[in-house]
């Protein structure tokens, strides 16, 4: 890890776990916005990881703005941190001013319910290959609901229409879709590490029949199944970040093949994931009163955001398809 | 609540260019190869044996390729290694005459065995000229391998082998074989008193074959029996005693490789070459769901061969990809049979490989580490056992 991302992560978590206390995410399911919170993130510059230098950003690369994706995951952030880098990041590179404030963020994957709608500031607007721009939270009409986590959120009733002055063409670097599949990748990731951590945890020192659970053979294979499908997922996540990474520099193409095959890949593992997790952690991992439910009710939530598995998947197919069978080798090995 | 402790992380790795700059001649010599009869696709992808093939890949230096030149070896990295590997299952090319000694019997003897070993067995290994099985399980001892009971008895010049062997593939054509036997009977530690020695298995007495017939009806497997068979003192591998740690230190390399999920990639390309460039949408997603599982476990393996390559060990790893590669690779033929009919596809060719995949896939889980074998290994190393 260079040095850089390890002071950025060290703020990082310094300020993710103030933001996950107990009483925040009391407030959370309350519909409550943790609005100091946000506030001392905003401040220490995280929501801006992905901006040039020259936009007021910190000049670090999207591996660093990744990780930062991933503790996210690690803490289940209740905020909607991650659709405002990419979406900042986004506009930044259409050269329009980024808005102050938490932003939701509307891709070509089916339309996702956005975080918080009355407290994002503005509706980030990339679901078009040649254009990009933003509409102030109070122009878009969104219908009010909760998420599986919990969270406050807003279904798009119509696509906003964007005013002239707020809209630019794209940067040449990968779709807004691609970014926010591999983003939300980083995320499940980091929540599935938690979760294994968790888990572990709880196995043993959890006894029953007079030892703890981890001595049981069955209980042991259920946590390496778990950690398998964690570890893939992790290094699918760090697989698509190095390329999407490549492909903002300018080198090897196939980031959208990557990035698609690492939300569909980290979507689908949700389910093994959340199932044994809650299976081993028996009645106490199924109240409210156990961190355990932060996670896998944000990994319900995440798998479908910015595309499900069954998106994505159809992504990866059709790509494959088209490839043809002398093509797909071709397409796997990125050569 | 503080950061996560991370049990397990692969770290992401990339192919390096003078591995990917091989990718080429590989595709090449494998074209040219096929374009002149030298051999087809059967449907058995690597399990397939064809000796002049080995030897075209050895002429070019594909195998061995890691090893000193002075021992015919092309001293290339392991991950120049993995593309040649990964490039030979994507075509189906028939490896397995050259596949074993190649993966794990060349690294023992360089890693453990006399200089005499090394010169005498490495270049005709290297050119594709020598064949070896490996002799491992026996009727009692399978996933339980620190059971075994083959005696090696010390004798004049050498040693007497008693005993047998099973799922000894190919024994019944290869020239030699090298199997673990005791040295020393039974005690209190499981792992001491066993060793390695290399059979003749063309001119050694007291051997018998007897052929096994597999699932898809074929003759690989086979046990083989030894009854007093002498083995010069030279033929033995490595220190006596330390048999336990020799076989176990290659298991990275035998279970993280490749063909732990390309090993039925040509049932893959088969359905996507029967779809024809046109899928349904259900279709593309089951596609999808198979290509990214996959491309997903690539990234996983490459992340091995590259801490191999950093001259680590990352056994916990290796068995954690064999587990996942494996079992894909078993869903692959069902969610085939399920595309096959929903899409009402009728393509002789994808129909056959099929047919074949479904017979082989049981032994995928089994063999090199059997499932529950793998995630006792991936429990340990999170510290649960």
């Amino acid at each position: 890890m260079s040095g850089l991302r390890a002071l950025l992560l060290d703020t990082t978590n310094r300020l993710f776990e103030a933001a996950t206390e107990d009483d925040v995410f009391e407030g959370v399911e309350a519909g409550r916005f943790p609005a100091d919170h946000w506030r001392a993130i905003e401040e220490n510059g995280l929501a801006d990881v992905l901006l040039p230098e020259a936009a007021g950003g910190a000049g670090v690369d999207f591996g660093d703005a990744m990780a930062v994706a991933r503790a996210a995951g690690a803490f289940a952030l209740p905020l909607p941190l991650v659709e405002t880098i990419i979406g900042r990041r986004l506009l930044a590179d259409a050269g329009l001013e980024p808005p102050a404030g938490p932003l939701g963020l509307l891709t070509a994957a089916p339309a996702t319910d956005v975080a918080w709608p009355d407290e994002i500031a503005a509706l980030v607007v990339a679901d078009q290959p040649d254009s990009v721009g933003w509409v102030a939270a109070v122009d878009v009409d969104l219908e009010a609901g909760t998420s599986s986590a919990g969270e406050p959120v807003g279904r798009l009733c119509r696509r906003p229409a964007i005013p002239a002055d707020q809209s630019g063409r794209p940067g040449s670097g990968p779709s807004a879709s691609e970014l926010m599949a591999t983003a939300r990748t980083a995320m499940i990731a980091g929540a599935m590490e938690r979760i294994l951590d968790l888990t572990i945890e709880h196995v043993q020192g959890r006894v029953q029949f007079g030892r703890p659970l981890a001595r049981f053979q069955a209980v042991q294979q259920m946590v390496a199944v778990m950690a398998s499908h964690a570890a893939v997922v992790g290094v699918a996540s760090d697989t698509a970040i190095a390329a999407i990474e490549a492909a903002t520099e300018g080198g090897s193409s196939g980031a959208g093949f990557k990035a698609a095959c690492a939300k569909a890949r980290a979507s689908e593992a949700c389910y093994e994931v959340t199932r044994i997790a809650h299976q081993l952690h028996g009645a106490i991992g199924y109240t409210r009163e156990h961190d355990l439910q932060r996670f896998t009710r944000r990994l319900w939530t995440w798998r479908d955001a910015d595309g499900d598995e069954g998106y994505w998947q159809g992504k990866v197919g059709s790509m494959a398809v088209e490839a043809g069978g002398n093509g797909l080798w071709p397409l796997l090995a990125g050569a | 609540m503080k950061a996560p402790a991370v049990h397990l992380r692969f770290s992401p790795s990339v192919l390096p260019e003078a591995a990917e700059n091989l990718r080429s001649e590989v595709r090449h010599l494998l074209e040219d190869t096929r374009a002149r009869g030298v051999w087809l696709a059967e449907g058995l992808s690597w399990w397939g044996r064809n000796p002049e093939l080995s030897r075209a890949l050895g002429e070019a230096g594909f195998i061995g390729m890691t090893w000193p030149g002075r021992y015919g070896g092309a001293e290339r990295s392991q991950l120049e290694r993995y593309v040649v590997t990964e490039e030979l299952l994507a075509a189906g090319a028939p490896a397995a005459f050259h596949w074993f000694a190649d993966r794990q019997i060349g690294p023992s003897i360089l890693r453990y065995g006399s200089e005499a070993q090394k010169r005498r067995f490495l270049p005709p290994i290297a050119r594709g000229e020598l064949s070896f099985a490996v002799g491992m399980s026996e009727p009692d001892s399978g996933s339980d391998l620190a059971s075994i009971r083959m005696r090696a008895e010390r004798v004049d010049g050498g040693w007497r082998l008693n005993g047998s062997k099973i799922w000894t593939s190919y024994a019944h054509v290869a020239e030699y074989c090298v199997a673990l036997v005791r040295t020393e009977p039974k005690s209190d530690k499981r792992h001491a008193g066993m060793s390695q020695v290399i059979i003749d298995l063309k001119n050694a007495n007291g051997i018998t074959v007897r052929p096994i017939i597999d699932l898809p009806g074929r003759h690989d497997f086979n046990e083989v029996f030894f009854e007093d068979t002498f083995v010069p003192d030279d033929y033995l591998l490595g220190n006596p005693g330390d048999g336990w740690s020799q076989v176990t230190s290659e298991l990275a390399y035998e279970r993280s490789g490749p063909e732990r999920f390309l090993t039925n990639f040509h049932l893959l390309r088969a359905l996507v070459d029967a779809l024809d460039g046109s899928a349904s949408p259900a279709a593309q997603r089951e596609v999808g769901l198979l290509v990214s599982r996959l491309w997903a476990l690539r990234a996983a393996s490459i992340s091995v061969a590259s801490a191999l390559e950093a001259g680590e060990t990352p056994n916990v790893e290796s068995a954690l990809v064999k587990d996942l590669g494996t079992n894909f690779q078993q869903e692959v033929p069902e969610i085939v049979r399920r595309l096959v009919a929903a899409e009402e596809i009728d393509d002789r060719n994808l129909l056959d490989v099929l047919r074949q995949v479904v017979l082989a896939a049981p032994s995928y889980t089994i063999q090199g580490g059997a499932t529950e074998i793998l995630r006792g290994i991936v429990a340990r190393g999170l510290r649960l056992r």
